[in-house]
């Protein structure tokens, strides 16, 4: 068994990123999903330069451990960050293939394409973070409960701890984050199971 | 516990792991040194999978219009109808796990799995795993978890990721690749080639298993270089060599993709661990870095070497550029030791490592 300390989430349709059942609207009506981004980087006075070299989804990722990084236990040996989404990298790789497409204009720039990669998002955290635990990530349909808690319960028999969530910015959705951190013992009495984590996620 | 119960490799060494393997033996590659790649200038030396063969074999095999499926699709449905003919595997308590970095580009990775999947008839969600280089063992390390954990009993593993303009112009401008055939853990070795491939792993639940055990640990360093002092390597090795004697390994398979700091990085951490003596076989040199591919190829590969009691030499090698003195595989060799350990690394600084035995 394992239990839910804390979550935090972003929601682009509506404006509104939170923690923990604390829900903020940024008032500003502009949802461009990397200005949404920025947003709440500068909103929550976070300090972190590398940030505005990220993708998206890396800066999706980023935002939502650094919303709950005070719950982070001081062993990052035992961490693992497992993520998950529906579309991989296909944001950034569109912009990558922008740069190929056109053999007169042809500049494949290798900043872009490091970050053609969905995984890259759980090593920035881990980078960020110092977590030398595993990393993984993986692609569905849409975000399945069941399947999510499996697998992250799976890899808390390795490590104690796992920050491990959804993380989607689909071809017609608007960018919807939500991220778990996860312990096996027991700091809370949230447990985590596919019911609250799926109650959750429908809150967010 | 999980044994491996049958696998598949399609590459252009052939389309059954036997026809792989007995080329490999005999140290046959499929790289190919050509010009015009993709329309692009300059050479590219690459394993590419003759399309007129495949096709044909996919014809004979299903007897089904190969026009009406994607390379990538043609590659994993051969390999796993291949790995699974004398198998039962289409009831509700197998899982299909996809391995792949860039899948088919023009559709997201979960429905090529889906239709995948349910081209074998296999109906429980499918799981993609996409880790990057690393994505093929953390796909058999996921699935073994599954089968232990009690939930599946059997796992068809597939790994398949293609050459196209998007990876080769990618790595070049990382300034990534060779444009000679690849030279693992050489003096001269100057980067990696790409090649295409599927390989398919069928895991099943049983008494006595072959899969030992799988770890999967982050450097925490760079997204794109691996760390200096081989933190995730080092802490992955540890991890699955907890419960092995050393003096019983056969051979270590390495990533071994011929870049200056992969190959670095690798010596360093089989060095850290104390494996400086034990035979180390890197298999680039055959295919390239199949990507999603590479770490089920250089399983199933290293597997059936353990089974017959050889080492593979590690192909292109010739004068130790390492700063760690380890032991590269100059020659195939015999071996009775039973264990053999698996260690890949990739982008996202994330590394694994698995070990296996025979029975």
């Amino acid at each position: 068994m394992a239990f839910i300390k804390s979550f935090s989430f972003l929601n682009c349709s509506n404006s509104s990123y939170g923690k923990n059942g604390e829900k903020q609207f940024l008032s500003d009506s502009e949802t461009l999903e990397n200005n949404f981004l920025t947003m709440v980087y500068r909103k929550e006075n976070f300090n972190y330069p590398k940030f505005f070299k990220m993708d998206s989804a890396s800066k999706a990722g980023f935002l939502c451990a650094e919303l709950i990084k005070d719950g982070f236990p001081e062993d990052k040996n035992n961490f693992s960050v497992i993520m998950m989404n529906n579309f991989s990298s296909s944001e950034t790789d569109k912009n990558f293939e922008k740069t190929i497409s056109d053999t007169e204009n042809y500049y494949p720039s290798p900043s872009i394409f490091v970050y053609t990669l969905p995984n890259i998002m759980t090593g920035e955290i881990c980078i960020r973070h110092g977590f030398k635990g595993e990393s993984s990530f993986y692609v569905f349909e849409k975000f399945l409960p069941e399947e999510f808690v499996n697998i992250v319960g799976d890899s808390l028999e390795f490590c104690g701890y796992a920050l491990a969530g959804w993380s989607e910015s689909g071809e017609n959705s608007a960018l919807k984050s939500v991220v778990f951190l996860v312990s096996k013992t027991s700091e809370s009495e949230k447990i985590f199971d596919k019911e609250t984590v799926e109650k959750i996620y429908k809150q967010c | 516990m999980v044994e491996i119960f049958s696998d598949n490799i399609i590459s252009p060494l052939g389309f059954t792991t036997k026809e792989n393997y007995d080329s490999v033996k005999l140290s046959k590659s499929g790289l190919k040194t050509v010009e015009n790649l993709f329309g692009l200038d300059g050479k590219f030396t690459v394993s590419e999978i003759a399309n007129e063969f495949l096709n044909s074999e996919f014809e004979n095999f299903f007897h089904k219009n190969a026009a009406e499926f994607s390379k990538l699709e043609k590659m994993a449905l051969l390999s796993i109808g291949k790995a699974i003919s004398d198998t039962d595997v289409t009831n509700n308590r197998t899982a299909f796990y996809f391995s792949s970095t860039k899948g088919e580009l023009k559709e997201s990775l979960w429905q090529t799995a889906k239709k995948i999947a349910e081209f074998f008839d296999i109906k429980t969600t499918p799981v993609v795993v996409s880790n990057a280089c690393v994505s093929g063992l953390c796909a058999v390390i996921a699935a073994a978890r599954a089968i232990n954990s009690g939930r599946i009993d059997t796992a068809v593993i597939t790994g398949a990721d293609v050459l196209s303009k998007f990876t080769v112009s990618g790595f070049s401008s990382l300034k990534a690749l060779s444009s000679k055939p690849c030279r693992p853990f050489d003096i001269e070795r100057n980067g990696l080639n790409l090649g295409e491939a599927s390989s398919t792993v069928v895991l099943k639940k049983t008494d006595c298993g072959n899969f030992v055990s799988g770890s999967i640990r982050n450097d925490a360093y760079h997204i794109s270089s691996p760390s200096k002092t081989a933190e995730g390597a080092v802490n992955a090795l540890n991890d699955v060599l907890k419960n092995v004697d050393k003096n019983d390994i056969a051979f270590v398979s390495a990533h071994g993709t011929a870049t200056f700091f992969n190959d670095e990085m690798e010596a360093n951490a089989l060095f850290s661990v104390g494996l400086f003596d034990v035979p180390v076989s890197g298999l680039k040199g055959c295919y390239g870095h199949t990507l999603g591919a590479a770490g089920l190829i250089e399983t199933v590969l290293s597997f059936n070497a353990l089974k017959r009691g050889e080492v593979l030499k590690t192909l292109g090698y010739e004068t130790q550029g390492v700063s760690k003195k380890i032991n590269i595989a100059t020659e195939n060799l015999k071996t009775d030791k039973k264990y053999f350990v698996k260690l890949i690394s990739g982008f996202g600084g994330v590394n694994a490592a698995a070990v296996f035995k025979k029975n």
